[in-house]
This record gives C-alpha cells, structure tokens and sequence, in this order.
C-alpha cells in the first residue's frame, strides 16, 4: 500500500513531466531554466515602469507590488492585448505604498541585448510592450 | 524472489530513528517562518493584487477555492505560521502537522496563481505531508526506529531526486537537444547575475561546458537513492548537492530554500540532541565540573554539519 502511494507519486511527476503543464500544480514539469538560447540571438529582459504624479518615472521589482516579473511575463499576451491592466498593477502599487504620490501610468519595455557566441555584442534594443496613463479604464 | 523482497523491502522501509523526526519538524517549521519575510516576501505582497490577475490552476478551479485577497492572504500566513510553532516543539505534531498542510498548500497556490509556477517546493509539501503522518518524536532519540518513518523520508527524497532528474527531461522536452549547447546560462546571468557570476559572461565556451555538466549531474541524482546502503557515500553526494545550490545561489542569487530543507532528511539529523549539547555547553562553561559522563554514541553530530 506504501509502495503503491509513492510510485504513484513518482508516476504522477514522471507523467506530468512528460505530457503535463504548470497548470496540474503541485504536479508539473520541472521546467526551470529548461528553454534553449540561442547563442546568437537576443537575450532580453523585462521592466516595468511607473510614472507617478509628480512625473517621476522609475521601475520596480517583484517586491514593491508582488506582481513578479516572471509573472508579468506569463500574462504579457494579455498584457499586449489590452494595455489598460497596466491599471491594475498601479493599483496593486497605490495599495502597498499608500503614503507614496499616485500613479498615473505604467509602461512595460522590454530589452534585449544582442548575443554572439554566447558573449554580449553591447548592441541593445528597447521594445515598448504596452503603455497605459490614467484615464484609460481598465 | 526472496532477495527481490527483501531488497525491496530495504528500499522502501528501512527504519529511521524517531530523532529525525523531531529534528526535520523544527526544521521545516523554521522554514516556513523565514520564507514569508526573507526568501518570498512576494507572497504577501499578492494580497495588494486585484482579482483579475489572479489565474487559478486546475486545483484552484476544481475545488471551491476563492480568489486571493488581502484578508485570504493575511489569513492565510496566519494560520501557517500559528500552527509551525506547535509542530516545530512537538507539541500534538500530527494535528498541528495537518492544519499546516493545508494552510501551506493554500499559500503555495496564492504563491503559483499569477502567470508563474515555480518548481522548488514539491519536495518541501511532500516533507510537510509525511510529517502528519509520522508519530511524536523526541530530538536525538536513536533508539526507537521506525520503518513508517523511513517510508515517509523516503519519499521526501524520491520527491527531491525527481526534482533534479526530470527538470533534465524538461530540458529536453522544452529546450531541445540543442539546450547543453545554447546561451541559456548567458541569458541566466544577463538577466539574474552577480559579482561572482559576470565575469563568466566573457567566456561562453565555459558557460556551455557547465551546461553539459548540468545535463550530466541532473540525470545522475538517482544514484544518492540507489547507495542508500552506503550511508558515507549518500552523505558526500548529498554535501555535494548542498555545494551546488551555494555556487548557483552565489551566481544567481537562486537558491531552492525550501528543496534545501527538504533534502536535509538524507542526513542523520537524530544525532542531534539540543538538551545534550546544551548540557554539555554549560559544562564547559561551569568550569567542567559536573560534567556527566556522557557515552560514545552521544558524541558530535559529524554528517549533520554539511547541512
């Protein structure tokens, strides 16, 4: 019976390593760092920026809203479809930092840095994924 | 067939020391009160979240699971981090052991419900849900063994070794054959490096040959559940383990915590007796006099100290 329990376990992950995807949690391949890079293409990187009402601009990190990089990413197709959720990250902002001035837009870019062999070219390009001020609603 | 059975048998349910019970409930309780604020404060922080960039998984639609908000969130760490203190102590384990379960496994959906899934803690759920099972431990009690408790560390590491071997298979599956050879690691440290770490940036042909050894090291992790009888040899491997974690942290700040803590039930963490050492502290301290004549088999802990 214990020995079932665990090759069940061990069949649960072997299956959902194999067929699976993240959205069978806690069952899910383990996919850490587990895409190819090109070694000559573009590494890139994504940022987000916040504009408050005092025209300040500055990016932020996975702490200051909980709304993590690697999870703007996973939602960017919804993100580049409809740029005014950008409202809710602001929101989530204004909410954590409630002595902070307000915000009033947010943008994402993305940044990629040219790779040859593996080594960085210093060739660098700026996307603008989606953009939102306020007034736009959500 | 008989030695089948028996090494079947060995495989599964070789008995564990009570030791390593208590030991391992102490540390998976200070685990969990040093993720909320040192190693995931974004975890609390998705109590500020609107709903709509709350993307439930499958578990999350199937059972009646309500959107994380700010008190949800809240709540939640509350009751993981209250019931942590009774099952760190020993003190009615097993229910306090449960409710930690559940509440955990809440607060790792609100954790992988935004667009991201992280692989680190299955290992870490798997530990919390065999120490439920597990009878009330003493620390540094050697003598009653358990074959329950070996089943369920068992599985810990059956969980902590499928970690490393199939993220090898995810390798392939989503990055190809061609992953040991591309810019993956110069991608990590683009995006993630550190002192320690840039400098390797100018030379690819040593981010690529680490990546072969990554390959090759992931899809040879079994081995430390087939040397089980040779206890040294498991003990170095899993020092090894614990010294690859420090160089990845080092060069990218990732550091698996919770897969850390798991992994710790290889070690004979029964050797160690907080009140023994203690008493021995206050010994040495009270000029050695009075010092109980302490037997062998309560000397140091060795192994434990690569943890």
């Amino acid at each position: 019976m214990r020995i079932a329990a665990t090759l069940a376990m061990t069949a649960a992950l072997v299956a959902t390593s194999l067929w699976g995807t993240d959205d069978l949690f806690p069952f899910a391949p383990f996919k850490m760092y587990s895409h190819a890079h090109d070694p000559d293409g573009w590494a890139n990187s994504t940022v987000l920026i916040l504009v408050n009402a005092e025209g300040e601009s500055f990016p932020i990190g996975d702490n200051d809203t909980g709304f993590r990089r690697a999870e703007l990413e996973g939602q960017m197709a919804r993100f580049r479809e409809d740029p005014a959720l950008l409202a809710l990250v602001a929101e989530a902002y204004e909410e954590a930092h409630p002595d902070e001035p307000e915000i009033v837009g947010a943008e994402i870019l993305i940044r990629r840095y040219e790779l040859v062999d593996g080594e960085r070219t210093g060739a660098e390009t700026e996307e603008l994924v989606a953009s939102w001020t306020e007034g736009e609603a959500p | 067939m008989n030695r089948l059975t028996r090494g079947v048998n060995d495989f599964f349910f070789t008995p564990v020391p009570l030791g390593r019970v208590a030991a391992m409930r102490f540390l998976a309780g200070l685990f969990v009160w040093i993720e909320w604020w040192a190693y995931k404060p974004f975890i609390i922080q998705h109590r500020f979240l609107p709903e709509d960039l709350y993307q439930p998984l499958l578990i999350g639609r199937i059972l009646p699971i309500p959107a994380p908000n700010y008190w949800i969130v809240t709540g939640t760490l509350v009751v993981v981090l209250a019931s942590a203190l009774p099952v760190m102590f020993g003190y009615r384990p097993r229910l306090f052991g449960w409710i930690l379960f559940i509440a955990y496994f809440e607060w790792m959906l609100i954790y992988n419900s935004y667009g991201k899934v992280d692989h680190a803690s299955f290992g870490f759920m798997v530990l919390l849900l065999v120490l439920c099972m597990m009878p009330e431990a003493r620390w540094g009690d050697r003598e009653h063994l358990s074959a329950r408790v070996g089943w369920g560390f068992n599985l810990v590491q059956i969980a902590v070794v499928c970690t490393y071997f199939l993220s090898a298979w995810a390798k392939f599956r989503y990055g190809g054959l061609e992953w040991a050879n591309s810019g993956v690691f110069t991608w990590a440290i683009i995006r993630r490096g550190t002192v320690f770490s840039d400098w390797l940036l100018e030379f690819p042909a040593l981010l690529q040959f680490a990546q072969w050894g990554m390959i090759a090291f992931e899809l040879l992790t079994p081995i430390v559940l087939i040397v089980y009888r040779w206890k040294k040899v498991q003990y170095a491997i899993v020092a090894f383990l614990y010294c690859f974690h420090i160089v990845v942290f080092a060069a990218l700040t990732i550091s698996f915590l919770p897969h850390l803590f798991a992994m710790a039930c290889f070690l004979p963490l029964e050797r160690i007796d907080p009140r023994a050492l203690a008493r021995k502290a206050k010994a040495r301290l009270t000029g050695r006099k009075g010092d109980p004549p302490r037997d062998a088999s309560e000397s140091e802990p060795e192994p434990a100290g690569t943890a």
